[in-house]
């Protein structure tokens, strides 16, 4: 038996076996010292099907060979002079890209576990001591070429795959991106540039401005809600970044936290939008419809003003016309003057109205706050009320102890007096008008409770609106300007108080409550000194 | 002996209803009045007046309303119906008489306009 190996009939035959195998056409490079070892495994791999099969005897002349071959596998002697085949492995090493498997098989006739352990530190793939086994031999290279066939392979897929995905990422708006648990970035897709006006190495280098223009900050600050805790793991957030450029965009991120198969977090996954041109239309959007109701409450405004006004004027002109008639009985005379006295009153409020409100658009309405008796300023506007067809249904409750207010009682009269004719004008039902007056704390409250038609809770609040009314077809018939109540407020406020209502809801009555600062008497002092 | 017409006054305001019926009752009609647009399609109903002057503004049933169903029946269809609205857009008397109006008035308008207005139409009814 040769002790270099030989060809073995049996091996031949195997090989036949894989005649059609494309691994066939694998380009094999053989090094070792021996002219008679490289035809022996020249012939073994010819006869088993490999048609590109190339021995070098030289390893000097290893480089130029390998380079201009780029062999799918190498077989490699170790001990060889010039140099050994350790040396080899470490001169073919800067040539083989890192994605790249290169399958070394050492055949050698040392034997020694050393020789083994060495080779296969250096990187050989497989160690193989001679005499060999041509079968053996064979199968070893075949699966070795089957699993580069299988790199290669992984690695076609994974550049086209790689080659699509970026496709997609550069025609993408939106920055695609992967960071750190603590929000620094690792990995950010083409668009960041056009997006967050810095390239992606700045990015990337600089943990900080990432932290920032990703996440609003990392895991557990609170502009995120990515706690890492259940209910914590995704987010999506918007918020207002300043580039680097000093641009100022507005962003919308939607980010997860990516755990491991154990569930332990290893990074955080993002996607960044700009939704700066979004949000100005959104806005853009919320002001027109602002404007649009605006101006149709103000045209609503004027058909009802000029309702408001058309009436008591049609009244005054008419009965003007029927009293310069010669034959008026006396008892219609005095009906007619006391009807058009009536109007005139209620033209006048209107008037005075629309006065206020223009005095409070241009802000040239003033307060002249004194000392005052807060039961005086209702017991006044109570009066003409209380003399009125509606007196009956008034009732005080003043509390037993109230201490003075600072309140131009001239205004504060006029809020009053607005607050008493719509609870008499909102309840045509009748019902109990209760004024009350209270101290709470540091403030003395007015109270103006009704048992009449209510008002919608969703309403409460734009009541004291500009020109608004309730929408309710059941109070079509009560007329008004929608002036009362928002001038009463803009009053109320000059007087650093407070103005609301409170119902029940529909047919539930409504309270009107009004606080204004108290004037407290100094701890301690005496107030029975006079 | 010719009986004196009926005209039913539909307005919600009270001085107003006192305005035009003064002024009607010197001409010799006689006058009932509505406050609201569903009393005014129950006095319709039960007295059938000759004319109704009815306010468009009317609360519960507005008078475009109440002068559809009163000129859609047939049995009230002739029954004059004269708007009285506030809102003077020449829109707004299109409406009026598309809902089947026979006359329009704007306020405010003098006692002399609608006593000549009232009369006219009654007069085009008598003829008719």
């Amino acid at each position: 038996m040769n002790r270099t190996g030989s060809v073995d009939p049996q091996g031949a035959r195997f090989a036949s076996d894989l005649d059609d195998r494309p691994a066939l056409s694998a380009r094999i490079l053989a090094i070792d010292d021996e002219p008679l070892n490289t035809r022996v495994l020249q012939r073994l791999l010819e006869h088993a099907g490999y048609r590109d099969v190339h021995c070098l005897t030289d390893p000097r002349d290893v480089l130029p060979s390998f380079l201009e071959m780029r062999p799918d596998l190498v077989l490699l002697d170790l001990h060889m002079p010039y140099f050994d085949g350790f040396a080899v492995m470490e001169r073919l090493q800067p040539w083989l890209s890192p994605d790249e498997y290169l399958p070394i098989v050492v055949l050698t006739a040392d034997i020694t576990p050393e020789a083994k352990r060495r080779a296969l530190a250096a990187g050989a793939a497989d160690f193989l001591t001679k005499p060999f086994d041509s079968v053996e031999v064979l199968l070893r290279i075949q699966n070795l070429l089957e699993i580069r066939s299988l790199h290669q392979q992984l690695r076609q897929r994974t550049d086209l795959l790689e080659e699509r995905l970026g496709g997609i990422l550069d025609s993408l708006d939106q920055v695609v991106w992967s960071a750190t648990m603590d929000g620094r970035p690792t990995f950010v897709s083409p668009a960041v540039e056009p997006l967050f006006g810095t390239p992606a190495t700045r990015l990337l280098d600089d943990p900080q401005l990432g932290r920032a223009l990703l996440l609003a900050g990392g895991v557990g600050h609170p502009w995120n809600g990515l706690t890492g805790s259940p209910g914590g793991d995704s987010d999506e957030l918007e918020y207002q970044i300043t580039r680097p450029d000093g641009v100022e965009r507005w962003l919308r991120t939607r980010c997860r936290i990516v755990r491991d198969a154990d569930g332990a977090p290893i990074r955080i996954d993002g996607i960044s939008a700009d939704i700066t041109e979004h949000r100005r239309l959104v806005e853009e959007v919320a002001r027109l419809a602002a404007e649009r109701e605006m101006n149709r409450i103000k045209r609503e405004f004027v058909s009802i003003a000029s309702h408001e006004l058309r009436t008591p004027l049609s009244a005054l002109v008419g009965f003007s016309e029927l009293l310069l008639q010669p034959d008026v009985a006396e008892d219609e005379r005095q009906l007619w003057t006391q009807t058009m006295y009536g109007e005139s009153l209620r033209l006048t409020q209107i008037v005075d109205d629309l006065l206020d409100l223009s005095r409070i658009e241009a802000g040239r309405i003033t307060i002249d706050p004194v000392p005052v008796d807060p039961r005086e300023v209702v017991d006044r506007a109570l009066a003409p009320f209380e003399a009125g067809p509606d007196g009956t249904r008034l009732a005080r409750d003043y509390a037993a102890e109230l201490p003075l207010i600072p309140a131009d009682s001239a205004k504060l009269g006029q809020v009053l007096t607005n607050l008493l004719s719509n609870a008499i004008k909102y309840s045509p039902d009748g019902g109990a008008i209760i004024v009350r007056i209270t101290q709470a704390g540091e403030v003395v409250r007015f109270s103006v409770v009704d048992q009449g038609l209510g008002i919608p809770t969703e309403e409460l609040r734009r009541l004291f609106e500009r020109f608004y009314r309730v929408q309710e077809s059941d109070r079509g018939g009560i007329r008004g300007t929608g002036l009362g109540l928002y001038i009463s407020k803009q009053l109320v406020e000059l007087h650093d108080g407070r103005i609301w209502a409170e119902s029940a809801g529909l047919g539930k009555g409504s309270t009107f409550v009004l606080e204004l600062p108290a004037i407290m008497s100094p701890v301690g002092a005496e107030v029975d000194h006079g | 002996m010719v009986k004196s017409p009926h005209v039913l006054i539909a307005e919600d305001e009270a001085s107003l209803r006192l305005l035009f019926g003064a002024t009607l009752k010197r001409t010799g009609v006689r006058v009932t009045e509505a406050c609201d647009g569903a009393q005014v399609l129950a006095l319709v109903e039960r007295d059938r007046p000759d004319l109704i002057l009815l306010d468009v503004g009317l609360p519960k049933i507005d008078g475009h309303a109440v002068c559809r169903a009163v000129k859609s029946a047939p049995e009230t269809a002739d029954v004059v119906v004269v708007l009285v609205t506030a809102r003077a857009q020449p829109a707004d008397r299109a409406e009026g008489l598309a809902h089947g109006a026979d006359e329009y008035l704007t306020k405010p308008f003098s006692p002399a306009r609608l006593i000549e207005v009232v009369q006219r139409c009654l007069r085009d009814v008598e003829e008719h």
